[in-house]
């Protein structure tokens, strides 16, 4: 088989649209020659790098605002109404009607922790940060550096009313992993929860079955930490420069 | 159905696709604000066009249905000219924070967009429906009107164009294996 083509093969074989027959001979090819190799390597790498930048085009407030606008979907009729909500639930079950996963429900803390496919694995924290909507410094997670959790890999995930998600996953080397939750700001855990004052900021704190929570708000988010291994006492003693950054906004703050 | 009834399943097909709907928006126009005008006008009709199904008609896949639906969007705006003449908006603080200005001033994305911008949009738009999409050829081929063998070489001629102005701006192999570590 020629390079000219291989080479028209390279990229239906890429889309797994290349007949069987003709796969083995491109790849036997591409074996043999580093030309085609270097086409069919670069092809791979840059749909992997692609789909990692296409990522980052997200819609802006200003689209969402736009497009409820135009299309009359009011967002803060659902956000800011729930007993709108509530009455469209009672009147749809009142009819009989079932509506396909119209209604989501609010995630339950630790099926965010436990059940993430992560779109980012890195320790770059601001690659993470930004991915997980959220507005993190490396100094921010000096203690659970000091700790030994590194970040891990991060999600951003869309819920019920445009309401972004975000998560970054802390990992120590022994496997352990504590989940950093950026939720809404009116978020609230339907678990029995204690409190506790940090420099004027209440913290819920609490365990289910087999892990342990604490979540505060933090200027316009919640910010949500998961763990299996840690209790809420350590995991807050870790979140101290998250919670201070508040306070030392306009100091030189080291986050130690 | 009642109209209420279709707006909310409508409302919840939107929001499950609008940042795969921006997405090929701006690998369309490769600009935010006339990507962000197609995407709602793409809302718009695709909102007239829902109210209008039967109650025996059903929307297979919306995705696509809605990618389909901007397409035409875009035929229809480059007919008009209007993308000539649309207004720049003024950008808010906050949006100047968004991904997309990342990607512009990214170090690590720069070779990328540099050759995505050079890149003939419809190129561009083959490749986002392959590469990030996963569809099909046939799929492809029925969201841009055009055969299966014209969508296979036109992906053929996207990734070499892609591959040369991304050897052209050395978007080296180690700058790539920095990007499959991630
Ligand atoms: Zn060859």
């Amino acid at each position: 088989m020629k390079c000219a083509r291989v080479e028209l093969y390279i990229s239906a074989m890429l889309d797994n649209e290349l007949s069987l027959k003709d796969s083995i001979e491109a790849i036997e090819h591409i074996e043999r020659c580093s030309a085609c190799k270097a086409k069919w390597e670069l092809n791979e790498e840059t749909r992997a790098k692609l789909q990692y930048y296409i990522s980052f085009v997200d819609v802006s407030n200003n689209l969402q605002h736009k497009i409820n606008k135009t299309l009359g979907l009011s967002k803060q009729q659902y956000y800011f109404k729930p007993l709108i909500i509530a009455a469209c639930t009672i009147l749809i079950l009142g009819l009989g009607l079932f509506v396909n996963d119209v209604f989501i429900q609010i995630p339950h803390l630790y099926k965010i922790h436990n059940n993430i496919d992560f779109q980012l694995i890195s320790n770059d924290i601001e690659l993470l940060s930004n991915h997980a909507g959220a507005n993190l410094q490396k100094q921010h997670l000096s203690n659970f550096e000091l700790a030994m959790f590194t970040p891990h890999g991060a999600v951003n995930f869309k819920r019920p009313f445009n309401k972004n998600y975000g998560l970054i996953a802390l990992k120590n080397d022994k496997g352990q992993r504590i989940s950093l939750c950026f939720l809404p700001k009116d978020y609230k855990s339907t678990l029995q929860s204690n409190k506790h004052e940090i420099n004027g900021i209440t913290v819920h704190h609490g365990q289910d079955k087999n892990y342990h929570f604490a979540y505060w708000q933090q200027n316009d988010k919640t910010i949500a930490l998961i763990s299996d291994s840690l209790t809420p006492v350590e995991m807050i003693n870790l979140a101290g420069p998250l919670i201070y950054e508040r306070r030392y906004t306009n100091e030189n703050y080291e986050g130690v | 159905m009642l109209n209420w009834l279709k707006k909310l399943k409508f409302e919840k097909i939107v929001r499950g696709n609008l940042k795969n709907l921006m997405q090929l928006a701006y690998m369309k126009s490769k600009d935010r604000d006339l990507a962000e005008d197609l995407v709602q006008e793409t809302c718009l009709k695709a909102y007239n066009a829902f109210l209008q199904l039967k109650p025996s008609e059903e929307i297979q896949n919306p995705k696509s249905w809605l990618f389909k639906i901007l397409i035409n969007t875009h035929i229809d705006y480059v007919r008009k000219k209007r993308f000539d003449t649309v207004e720049i908006n003024s950008i808010d603080i906050e949006d100047k924070k968004d991904g997309i200005s990342q990607i512009e001033t990214s170090h690590f994305f720069k070779d990328l967009n540099g050759a995505l911008n050079k890149l003939e949009p419809q190129y561009r738009v083959v490749i986002y429906l392959a590469d990030v999409n996963q569809y099909s050829y046939i799929e492809i081929s029925d969201m841009l009107g055009v055969s299966v063998s014209a969508v296979t070489s036109r992906l053929h001629r996207a990734r070499q164009a892609l591959r040369m102005l991304l050897t052209q701006s050395g978007y080296s192999q180690e700058y790539l294996s920095i990007g499959t570590k991630l």
